[in-house]
């Protein structure tokens, strides 16, 4: 890192550094972290405690607003 | 279904409007759309993002409107006429409308998470809310207040309804494929032709079927090449990943049009003209991506533009 700092200046090194961090988040992230908005909505809606308290039918509330996020919602669909 | 039930239905169907008669059935092979009229844009503010379309006999056009809460009605013209409804949960009142279908002078629609269909008249007088067993995915008006719903189950599978005006289930048949162990499999939106038959797409599985009224199979097909519906397992929960097929419309010559979801060659865009048997006969790309398909009794085809700030009018031209 040192001699990145006195080859291309602070700045750069720790951009470079920001670069390296952020790509190796993105690689390691659990699926979770890469669901579409759908996705997230879903984990969201289904971890509500009252949803979790209403079983399966907290996941017929939950299942449907997915189906209509994904029809209606995701650009990528 | 008896014979009683399969006679309603066309009863029903038949009070629908003026149907084009069968020997001018164009042979198509090749549909072009021809843009005749557009409402809303990023420059008024008269849809923020349309979710459901119907249209009546006289041709004016009825929109839900999800991020304003509201049902608004628009004269052949494209001139806002009217408009009802606010966020809440009270008659006539949205959270997140989503369906929307007309018969006669009466409009219908949906709200996601209720438990019922919400009657309006044509000047968006809110009338009641009819009962509905469980939350609708899809929905179609066959005339003198019959209704046939798409519902939701769990853990029984999704199931096609028919009721009548009160809500009472006059019919009903299960949608699901017994092979397919997921969530939402079974989730699809679904036309009726003037026999009463059932053309019904699966909005996560490559599938479109053909059904009497009475749910028999008549055919299914594939079209998208997918052999085994995409799935992702998440918190053990085998989560649909790619939508197939968004909507099914029937024109005024009986064909079918299935609208592709983000499996199709041009995502949202492309659109499956099938015969009755289930043929393709032409293929073709809506301009913009599209949640679903409207086809009025002029046969004019209604489609979704800026993700839903506006709805576009084609005249459906046939080659």
């Amino acid at each position: 890192m040192r001699a990145i700092k006195r080859r291309f200046g602070k700045l750069t090194a720790t951009a470079l550094l920001a670069l390296i961090l952020g790509l190796g988040l993105g690689i390691g992230a659990p699926p979770q972290l890469r669901a579409s908005v759908c996705e997230e909505a879903l984990f969201r809606c289904l971890d509500d405690f009252f949803n979790q308290v209403l079983g399966p039918f907290g996941t017929v509330y939950c299942g449907i607003g997915f189906a209509f996020c994904k029809k209606y919602i995701d650009p990528e669909g | 279904m008896n014979k009683r039930i399969s006679a309603l239905i066309l009863a029903a169907l038949a009070a629908l409007g003026p149907v084009i008669a069968a020997d001018s059935v164009p042979a198509i092979r090749k549909v072009t759309l021809e843009e005749v009229l557009s409402i809303g844009g990023t420059q008024d503010a008269s849809l923020f993002q349309w979710t459901g379309v119907a249209t009546d006999a006289a041709g004016n056009i009825y929109v839900l409107d999800a991020l304003d809460f509201s049902l608004k009605k628009f004269g052949p013209d494209g001139r806002f006429l009217k408009k009802t409804g606010r966020k809440g949960q009270g008659p006539g009142e949205f959270m997140a409308p989503r369906l929307l279908a007309c018969s006669g002078s009466r409009i219908y629609a949906t709200d996601q998470n209720v438990f019922g269909i919400f009657e309006f008249d044509a000047d968006l007088g809110f009338i009641r809310r009819i009962p509905c067993p469980a939350l609708v995915l899809s929905l179609r008006a066959l005339g003198d207040g019959t209704l046939a719903a798409a519902v939701l189950g769990m853990p029984d599978p999704a199931r096609l309804l028919v009721m009548d005006g009160q809500g009472k289930v006059l019919s009903e048949f299960p949608l699901a494929d017994p092979r397919d162990k997921g969530l939402l499999l079974d989730s699809a939106g679904f036309a009726l032709d003037r026999q009463g038959q059932f053309y019904i797409a699966y909005l996560f599985r490559d599938r479109v079927e053909k059904r009497t009224a009475s749910g028999a199979l008549l055919w299914g097909r594939s079209y998208l090449g997918q052999k085994v519906p995409a799935t992702t397992d998440v918190q053990t929960i085998a989560l649909p990943r790619d939508t197939c097929f968004k909507d099914v419309a029937l024109d005024a010559f009986g064909h079918v049009f299935v609208l592709g979801g983000k499996l199709a060659r041009n995502p949202s865009r492309d659109v499956y003209v099938l015969g009755a048997d289930g043929a393709i006969l032409a293929t073709f790309a809506l301009p913009e991506p599209s949640h679903c398909l409207h086809i009025d009794a002029r046969n004019y085809l209604y489609a979704r533009a800026n993700e839903g700030l506006t709805l576009k009018k084609y005249r459906i031209l046939y080659d």
